[in-house]
C-alpha cells in the first residue's frame, strides 16, 4: 500500500525540513517544471482539475476547481492564502506537515500562485503553533535566499511573496472568511457570501484559500501529474489523504492512506483498541462531522462518497475512535462546549444557540436531565441547523443530534438514573 | 434585469437588488432586526430568513442579492419556522421587561415577538446578565436586552465617523459597549439610539420619563444649524420629553445631531421666563402684560423723542422665524431706528455691499455628497452644520477629496487636507493660495502643501467653495471674503455659503441686516452692525433672543453698552443674562411653543408648528412684536393670525432664488493690519458645538466646561505649570483649564466663546498673554 | 510604552502588509506588547491603538475576541491543559485534577507564588499525543502524572528556559 507517500513522504528523515533535503529529494521540481519548461497556468488547472483533489480543510471542494474561479486579467493584488489555523479537535496533521515538510506546503502555494496570477501569500498559522512557526518562517528564509520567492522568481520574471501571520486563539479564523478578517486585523467573524473570495477576499481583492494539506499535494501533483496522484485513490476521491486517527486507539497518529482504504485497515495502521474493547462510535472526520455507530464504520472506506453515504462526513480526516469505555453523554458534552466556546457571536441562533445546547447537555451529564431533554435538543439543533453565515453551528449541532439517534438509549439512561452508564476511567 | 416572484407577484428589479429591497419595492414585510437602508449590510440577526424556491437553505433576505427567476415566499411554513426559531434564539437571554423599558411600545423586539413568535418558550436555563457601563449623560445602556445586532457600532463606524461603541468578547460573551467606561462624544452618537431595535440604548434624559404611546408627536424643525433638520417633536402635556429625527432625505436623511436631539432639556432651564417682568427701582417685578407693555411702549418712545431713532439698535438672534425677523425690522425701522442686525458673532463688515441677498449654499444639500473637490475656507461644519458635514463625508468616502483652510487644525471625521495659517495671517494664506493658483508665486518651495492644494485646484473641474462661518467672525473676513471671489475665478470654481444659523437665509432676507430691506433691497439709510454700535454711546437697545455677553464677538463691550443704555427691552426666553441690564423683560416662546418658518442654507423654506402650550404668560414673539407695533401706532401691524404676518412677509421679499450670485462687487479693502504679538499670545476662539444659542447652553446633558486648549510646545516654551492658565487681554482676565492639544499653532492660545466665563476677555483674534493660575483649580473651574 | 527591539518588532509586521492596511498589523503588535508586559492593560492596548492609528475600541475588540491574549496579570508559566475531545478521550481531566492538586490551585488561577497560572483550553492541534498541554511556548504530549511532577519541577527549578 502507498503509505505516508505524499505529504508526509520525508516525515522519518533527520532536518526533513530544512531546503536541502528537501530537494535533495526532487523538491522543486514542481516549480522548475511550471516556469521554467514552462507551463502554462491553464494547463496546471488542468492537471489539477485531473487529479481530483479535493481540499483538505473539511469541505471537500474540488482544488482545480476552486482555483479556476479566479478572475483572469484583473489589475491589482490577487492574493493566495494557505488556511493552517487547524482548530477542530481530533485533527493534527497540518501541524505535522508544517514541522516535517514546510518546503513542500511553500512550493505548493508557489506553484498555486503562478497558476492563479497571485503575487503576494500569507501563510496563516494559529497562534498557539509556535514551533511549526518557527519552522515554516526559517524555511521561507531560505526559500527567499534560494530564489523560490520574492522578486523574478528562478529569473522568469515570476514575483511573489510569501509571509507566515500569526493568529491568536480563535477555532473560527479557520473558516475561510474569518480568517480574511483576522488577517485584516480584527475580529475573525465570518462575512456573508456572496460575494465570495474569489472575487471579494482578503482586502477586498481576488483571493484563494486552501488548506495545509491541499498545497502540500500540489508538488507531487505537477511533478507526477494528474493522473497519477487520482489512481492513487478513487475515482471523484483522487490521491492519498492524512488520516489523524485519535481516541482510544493504541497507535494514534497520522496515517497517509491511498482514499478509499477501509475502515478497519486504517483502524489496524493504528494498531487497534485496547486489549478487551470493543469499538462503539467513530468520528470520522472532526468534531464538527455526525458521529457513526462503529459497527457500520467497520464497513465503509476512508473517502468522501463513502463517509457521506454513511452519514457523516470526512471533513479534515480526523477520525476520533471511542470504545466502549466512553459514555457518549459526557463525551458529547465535552463537544457541546468547544462550540459554545469558539462560537463567534455574530449570527442569533448560533451565539444564543450553541450555549443552550451545552447546558443542556451539561445538565444530562450531571443527573439534572428530563424527559422532554432529548426532543428540546433535537429541536434546538433543528432551529440552528442551516441558518447561520458560516459553517460552525452546523458543525456543533451535528454531534449532538447523530448521538442523540444512535445512542438514545444512553442518554435516557442518564436521565432516569441521574447518572452515568459507564465510569470513565483516568489516565 | 432580473424578474422575480415574492409570495406570487412578480417584480423586475436592478441586478444587485437584494430579496430585502425587492421585497420593500413590493409593500412586502419582511421581519428584520440588524438590516438598516443606511448601514452596511451584516446579516447576523438572522431574522429575515426566507424560503427561496431551490435553496436548501432560508437564506437572509436582507444580504441575498436577487437571481433571474428566483421565487420567494416569506411566509411559508419554511420561512415561519425559520423566523420562529430565531425570535426565540433572540428571547431566550432577553430579560422581557418591556414593562419597565423605555422602548417599550416602540420595540422591533416587541412588535416582531407578537406579530411571529411561537407563545412559549421552552428555554429554562439561566439567562445571560451583561454589565452596564455608564457611557456619559445622553444614552442610557441596558445590556442585557442588547440582541447584538451591531446597528449602534455599524453607525459608528460608518455614519458617525468616530469608532466608540464596539462589540467586545466572542460568542455568547459578544457584548456592546465602550468596553472601558468613558463617554460617548460623537455628535451623531444619539441617533444610535433610534437604531438601537430594542430598549438597549435609549435616551438618559428621557428615562422613565413617559411611555411612547402616551406622548403626541408634532413634526418640528432644528433651530439649531442651517442644514435644517427635520425633526419630530414628542411631547406631554406641557413638557417635551424628546426630539427625533423625521426623514427627510433630502435634508437630514434618517438622523438628527445630538445639540439637535437634547437641546430642549435647556426648557427646564431655572431662569426660563414665564411673566412679564418689570424693574422698578432696581428691583426686578412680575407684572401683567399690559403693565410690562405700557413699560415697554414708552421706554421705547422716550429714547426716540428724547436722543432720537438713531440712538435706538434692535438685535435678533438668527434662530428667529422669518415672521418675527420680518415683525421685528419693520418696528425698529418703524421708529426711525436704522440699526437693525441678526450678526453678533461678526466683526468685519466692509463686505456688506457685496454679500448676495442671503447667504447660500446654493447648491442641493444633496448634491453635496457628490462633489468632488471641496474647499472649506475656515469652516469646520463636523460642529456647525453636523448633518451638512455627514454629505461631506460621504463625499469623501467615496472618493471626493476635501481641503481645509483654517487657523487652527480641525478635528474632522474623514481625511481632509489641512492648511493652517501661522497665527495672524490667515488673509495672507488665501492670498498665497491665489498666487499659487495664479503661477504669481515664484518661491514655491515656501509651503509645499500650499503647492499641491492649489494643484488639487487646478485640476479639479469647477471645485466647490465654501465659506464657513469662523471666516464671517474673524477680523479680516471681508479681505478673505474678497480673496475667495478671485481665487474662485483663478480655481475655475464655484462659492457657496455655510449659513451662520438656522435662520440665516431668513434674517437676511427679511431685512435684518443694517443695509438692506426685505427682499435684499437697499435700505433708504443704512444703519450700523451690532458690533460697531457696542461703542457708540447708544440710548436704547430692543433685544429679541439673544444674551449679547455671549451670544456678541465682543461681549465684555455689548455687556458694558447695554447697562449704560437709558431702556433695553429684551424679549427673551430666559432672563438670566437680561435682568443685568434690561428695563423689561417679555416672555416669549420658546422651541417647540411657536409657529413659524426658516429657510435653511439651501434657501428650502420650511415651516413649523408649535408641539406644547406656552407656559405661564409666555407669548410667540410676533404677537409681542405685533402689540408692540400696534401699540406704537405703527402702520402694517395689523395680523390677527400668522399666516397673515407669513403672507405679507412673502408679499415683501418677493420671489427668491435657490441659487443667488455669492457675491456682488467688493469695494476696495485694506487689511486690517493684525494685532502685534510681540511676547503676546494669539486668542483663537469661537463658538463651540453645545454653546451657540441660549437654549444648547442651558441643556444640562451636552453641557461641557470652559476651558482653553494650547499646543504642549507652547506650554513648555511659556514655562507654565500646572492645569489652569490666567489669561488676559486688554479687555479683561479669565482663569481657565487648560488642555494641551497639538492641533492649536504655535504662538496662540484658543479660548471658547459662548461662556460667561470666557467674556471678559473680548473678542478672538487678539493678542493675550497667558501664565500659571496662582487660584487651584476648583476655584478656578467654580 | 514599549521597547525599541518591541517597536522594530512590529514595524517589521507593518511591513508584511499593504501600506494602507496598518490594521494587519493588530493582532501581532498585540501579541508583541503582551509578551513584554505579561499582559495587556488597558494603557497598553491605547498605546498599541495610537501606535496603528485604531480607534481604542477596535483594539479591545480584538483583544477580547482572542484567548491567546491575557487582559490580567497571568503567571510565570502559563499551563494550559487541553480539554477537547480527544485529549478528554485520553485522561485530561485527570491531568487537569492532578495539576490542580499539586499547585493547590483551581482553573483560572494563579499560585501564590506567581509561578503558574492553570488554564484549561480548547483543542491545540495535538490530538494524536493526547493528553498534552501547551506551557508558554511549548507542547508537552502524551502527558502522565510522573512527566507533569518532572515538568514542573524543572519549571520551578528556575530554570525558565525549557525550550
Ligand atoms: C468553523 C470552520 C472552521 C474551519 N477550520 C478550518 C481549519 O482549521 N483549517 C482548514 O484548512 N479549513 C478549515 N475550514 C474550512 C475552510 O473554511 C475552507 O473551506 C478551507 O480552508 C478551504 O481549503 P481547501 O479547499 O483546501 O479545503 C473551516 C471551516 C469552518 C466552517
Ligand atoms: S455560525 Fe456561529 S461562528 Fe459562524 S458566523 Fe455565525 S455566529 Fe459566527
Ligand atoms: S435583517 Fe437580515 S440577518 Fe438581520
Amino acid at each position: 500500500m502507498f503509505v505516508n507517500g505524499v505529504t508526509l513522504r520525508n516525515r522519518g528523515l533527520p532536518d526533513s525540513h530544512r531546503l536541502s533535503v528537501y530537494t535533495g529529494t526532487g523538491g522543486y521540481t514542481a516549480l522548475r517544471k511550471v516556469l521554467l519548461d514552462p507551463m502554462a497556468p491553464d494547463q496546471i488547472i488542468g492537471e489539477m482539475k485531473k487529479s481530483a483533489l479535493r481540499g483538505r480543510g473539511g469541505a471537500g471542494f474540488p482544488t482545480g476547481l476552486k482555483w479556476s474561479f479566479m478572475p483572469k486579467g484583473v489589475t491589482g493584488t490577487k492574493y493566495l492564502l494557505c488556511n493552517a489555523d487547524e482548530g477542530e479537535p481530533g485533527t493534527c496533521k497540518d501541524r505535522d506537515i508544517m514541522r516535517y515538510e514546510p518546503h513542500r506546503l511553500i512550493e505548493g502555494m508557489i506553484v498555486g500562485a503562478y497558476a492563479m496570477g497571485a503575487s503576494t501569500g500569507y501563510i496563516f498559522i494559529r497562534g498557539e503553533f509556535v514551533e511549526p512557526i518557527r519552522i515554516v518562517e526559517a524555511a521561507l528564509e531560505e526559500a527567499y535566499a534560494k530564489g523560490y520567492l520574492g522578486e523574478n522568481i528562478l529569473g522568469t520574471g515570476f514575483s511573489f511573496d510569501l509571509h507566515v501571520y500569526r493568529g491568536a486563539g480563535a477555532y473560527i479564523c479557520g473558516e475561510e472568511t474569518a480568517l480574511m478578517e483576522a488577517l485584516e486585523g480584527k475580529k475573525g467573524q465570518p462575512r456573508f457570501k456572496p460575494p465570495f473570495p474569489a472575487s471579494y477576499g482578503l482586502y477586498g481583492r481576488p483571493t484563494t484559500i486552501n488548506n495545509v494539506e491541499t498545497f502540500a499535494s500540489v508538488p507531487d501533483i505537477i511533478a507526477k501529474g494528474g493522473e497519477w496522484f487520482l489512481n492513487l485513490g478513487k475515482p471523484n476521491n483522487g490521491g492519498t489523504k492524512i488520516f489523524s486517527v485519535t481516541g482510544q486507539v493504541q497507535k494514534p497518529g497520522n496515517y497517509e492512506v491511498p482514499m478509499g482504504l477501509p475502515f478497519k485497515d486504517l483502524l489496524e495502521m493504528a494498531g487497534g483498541l485496547r486489549p478487551g474493547r470493543r469499538l462503539k462510535a467513530v468520528i470520522p472526520g472532526g468534531t464538527s462531522t455526525a458521529m457513526v455507530a462503529g459497527a457500520t464504520m467497520m464497513e465503509v472506506t476512508m473517502d468522501y462518497d463513502a463517509i457521506s453515504k454513511a452519514g457523516s462526513a470526512l471533513g479534515a480526516g480526523s477520525v476520533i475512535v471511542m470504545d466502549d469505555s466512553v459514555c457518549i453523554v459526557k463525551t458529547v458534552e465535552r463537544i457541546a462546549r468547544f462550540y459554545m466556546h469558539e462560537s463567534c457571536g455574530q449570527c442569533t441562533p448560533c451565539r444564543e444557540g450553541m450555549g443552550w445546547l451545552w447546558r443542556v447537555m451539561h445538565r444530562l451529564e450531571n443527573g439534572q436531565g428530563r424527559e422532554e431533554d432529548l426532543q428540546l435538543l433535537l429541536d434546538v439543533g433543528a432551529r440552528i441547523e442551516g441558518r447561520t453565515i458560516c459553517a460552525l453551528a452546523d458543525g456543533g449541532v451535528a454531534p449532538v443530534v447523530s448521538s442523540i439517534r444512535l445512542f438514545r438509549e444512553e442518554y435516557e439512561y442518564h436521565i432516569q438514573h441521574k447518572r452515568c452508564l459507564i465510569r470513565m476511567g483516568a489516565v | 434585469m432580473p424578474h422575480i416572484e415574492i409570495d406570487g407577484r412578480t417584480i423586475e428589479v436592478a441586478p444587485g437588488t437584494t430579496i430585502m429591497e425587492a421585497a420593500g419595492a413590493l409593500g412586502i414585510y419582511i421581519p428584520f432586526f440588524c438590516y438598516h437602508p443606511k448601514l452596511s449590510v451584516a446579516a447576523n440577526c438572522r431574522m429575515c430568513l426566507v424560503d427561496v424556491e431551490k435553496a436548501p437553505k432560508p437564506l437572509p433576505a436582507c444580504a441575498t442579492p436577487v437571481a433571474d427567476g428566483m421565487k420567494i415566499a416569506t411566509s411559508s411554513r419554511k420561512a415561519k419556522t425559520a423566523q420562529q426559531g430565531v425570535l426565540e434564539f433572540l428571547l431566550i437571554n432577553h430579560p422581557l421587561d418591556c414593562p419597565i423599558c423605555d422602548q417599550g411600545g416602540e420595540c422591533p423586539l416587541q412588535d416582531i415577538t407578537m406579530g411571529f413568535a411561537n407563545p412559549h418558550s421552552h428555554y429554562t436555563e439561566e439567562k445571560r446578565v451583561v454589565e452596564d457601563k455608564d457611557i456619559g449623560p445622553l444614552i442610557t445602556t441596558e445590556m442585557t436586552r442588547c440582541i447584538q445586532c451591531t446597528r449602534c457600532v455599524r453607525f459608528g463606524q460608518e455614519i458617525g465617523g468616530i469608532m466608540e461603541l464596539g462589540a467586545t468578547g466572542r460568542g455568547e460573551h459578544m457584548s456592546i459597549g465602550t468596553y472601558v467606561a468613558k463617554a460617548v462624544r460623537s455628535e451623531l452618537s444619539g441617533n444610535m439610539i433610534d437604531l438601537c431595535p430594542v430598549g438597549a440604548l435609549t435616551s438618559k434624559p428621557f428615562r422613565y420619563k413617559a411611555r411612547s404611546w402616551e406622548l403626541k408627536h408634532t413634526p418640528g424643525l432644528c433651530p439649531h444649524c442651517s442644514t435644517g433638520c427635520n425633526t419630530d417633536v414628542h411631547s406631554l402635556g406641557r413638557e417635551v420629553l424628546r426630539v427625533l429625527p423625521r426623514a427627510n432625505q433630502a435634508v437630514n436623511e434618517d438622523w438628527i445631531c445630538d445639540k439637535g436631539r437634547y437641546a430642549y432639556t435647556g426648557l427646564q432651564a431655572e431662569d426660563r421666563v414665564t411673566q412679564p417682568l418689570l424693574r422698578v427701582d432696581g428691583v426686578w417685578r412680575e407684572v401683567s402684560w399690559v403693565e410690562a407693555l405700557d413699560a415697554a411702549l414708552s421706554g421705547l418712545e422716550q429714547v426716540v423723542t428724547r436722543h432720537g431713532a438713531e440712538r435706538l439698535a434692535g438685535f435678533i438672534s438668527a434662530q428667529s422665524s422669518n415672521e418675527e425677523l420680518f415683525l421685528f425690522q419693520a418696528l425698529l425701522r418703524g421708529l426711525g431706528s436704522p440699526h437693525v442686525d441678526h450678526r453678533l458673532r461678526q466683526r468685519d463688515f466692509r463686505a456688506d455691499v457685496a454679500m448676495p441677498i442671503y447667504p447660500a449654499l446654493n447648491m442641493a444639500l444633496e448634491e453635496l455628497e457628490r462633489e468632488p473637490v471641496v474647499l472649506l475656507c475656515h469652516a469646520f461644519p463636523r460642529h456647525q452644520q453636523p448633518l451638512t458635514n455627514h454629505r461631506l463625508r460621504k463625499s469623501v468616502l467615496q472618493g471626493g477629496k476635501v481641503i481645509a483652510v483654517d487657523s487652527l487644525r480641525q478635528d474632522f471625521n474623514y481625511p481632509v487636507t489641512q492648511l493652517v495659517a501661522d497665527v495672524g495671517t490667515d488673509a495672507t494664506l488665501y492670498a498665497a493660495l491665489c498666487d499659487q493658483l495664479s503661477g504669481a508665486s515664484e518661491k514655491r518651495t515656501a509651503a509645499a502643501d500650499l503647492a499641491d492644494v492649489a494643484s488639487i485646484l487646478l485640476a479639479a473641474d469647477n471645485p466647490l467653495i465654501l465659506i464657513g462661518s469662523a471666516l464671517l467672525h474673524h477680523p479680516q473676513a471681508a479681505v478673505m471674503i474678497a480673496q475667495i471671489e478671485t481665487l474662485a475665478e483663478l480655481a475655475g470654481g464655484r462659492v457657496g455659503w455655510l449659513a451662520d444659523e438656522a435662520n440665516s437665509a431668513g434674517a437676511w432676507l427679511s431685512g435684518c441686516v443694517p443695509h438692506r430691506l426685505p427682499g435684499g433691497h437697499a435700505a433708504h439709510t443704512a444703519g450700523l452692525p451690532a458690533d460697531a454700535l457696542w461703542d457708540a454711546d447708544l440710548r436704547g437697545f430692543v433685544l429679541l433672543g439673544i444674551e449679547p455677553s455671549v451670544d456678541a464677538m465682543r461681549g465684555a463691550a455689548a455687556l458694558t453698552a447695554l447697562q449704560q443704555a437709558q431702556f433695553v427691552l429684551s424679549i427673551a426666553q430666559f432672563a438670566g443674562e437680561a435682568r443685568q441690564y434690561a428695563d423689561v423683560i417679555l416672555p416669549m416662546a420658546a422651541f417647540a411653543e411657536g409657529a413659524g418658518s426658516f429657510i435653511n442654507n439651501e434657501g428650502r423654506l420650511q415651516s413649523f408648528r408649535a408641539a406644547i402650550r406656552t407656559p405661564g404668560e409666555v407669548r410667540p414673539a410676533w404677537k409681542i412684536l405685533r402689540v408692540l407695533g400696534d401699540g406704537l401706532k405703527l402702520p402694517g401691524f395689523h395680523f390677527n393670525a400668522l399666516s397673515e404676518v407669513t403672507a405679507a412677509w412673502q408679499r415683501d421679499i418677493g420671489e427668491y432664488a435657490q441659487d443667488v450670485p455669492p457675491f456682488h462687487a467688493f469695494p476696495a479693502l485694506e487689511p486690517v493690519p493684525a494685532p502685534k504679538l510681540a511676547d503676546a499670545l494669539y486668542r483663537l476662539g469661537d463658538w463651540p458645538i453645545y454653546r451657540g444659542d441660549p437654549l444648547v447652553r442651558r441643556a444640562v446633558p451636552l453641557a461641557q466646561p470652559a476651558m482653553a486648549r494650547m499646543h504642549p510646545d507652547q506650554f513648555k516654551a511659556l514655562d507654565l505649570r500646572g492645569d489652569v492658565v490666567e489669561i488676559s487681554s486688554h479687555s479683561g482676565e479669565v482663569t481657565l483649564p487648560l488642555i494641551l492639544d497639538a492641533r492649536i499653532p504655535m504662538g496662540a492660545i484658543w479660548v471658547p466663546l459662548g461662556y460667561s466665563e470666557t467674556a471678559a476677555l473680548g473678542a478672538a483674534y487678539a493678542a493675550c498673554s497667558v501664565r500659571t493660575a496662582t487660584r487651584p483649580v476648583a476655584a478656578a473651574r467654580a | 510604552m514599549l521597547s525599541e527591539k518591541s517597536l522594530a518588532e512590529i514595524a517589521r509586521e507593518r511591513t508584511k502588509y499593504p501600506s494602507d492596511q496598518a490594521r494587519s498589523a493588530l493582532l501581532a503588535a498585540l501579541r508583541i506588547a503582551q509578551e513584554e508586559h505579561g499582559y495587556l492593560s488597558e494603557a497598553l492596548m491605547d498605546y498599541v491603538a495610537d501606535l496603528l492609528g485604531l480607534p481604542a475600541i477596535q483594539v479591545y475588540e480584538v483583544a477580547t475576541f482572542y484567548t491567546m491574549y491575557d487582559l490580567k496579570p497571568v503567571g510565570r508559566h502559563k499551563l494550559c491543559v487541553c480539554g477537547s475531545v480527544s485529549c478528554f478521550l485520553n485522561g485530561s481531566d485527570a491531568v487537569l485534577a492532578h495539576l490542580s492538586d499539586r499547585l493547590g490551585v483551581g482553573l483560572g488561577e494563579t499560585t501564590a507564588d506567581g509561578v503558574f497560572t492553570l488554564q484549561e483550553v480548547e483543542c491545540l492541534g495535538a490530538c494524536k499525543d493526547a493528553p498534552m498541554m501547551q506551557v508558554d511556548d511549548r507542547y508537552y504530549e502524551n502527558l502522565t502524572p510522573e512527566s507533569l511532577d518532572a515538568l514542573l519541577a524543572q519549571l520551578r527549578g528556575g530554570s525558565d528556559d525549557v525550550r
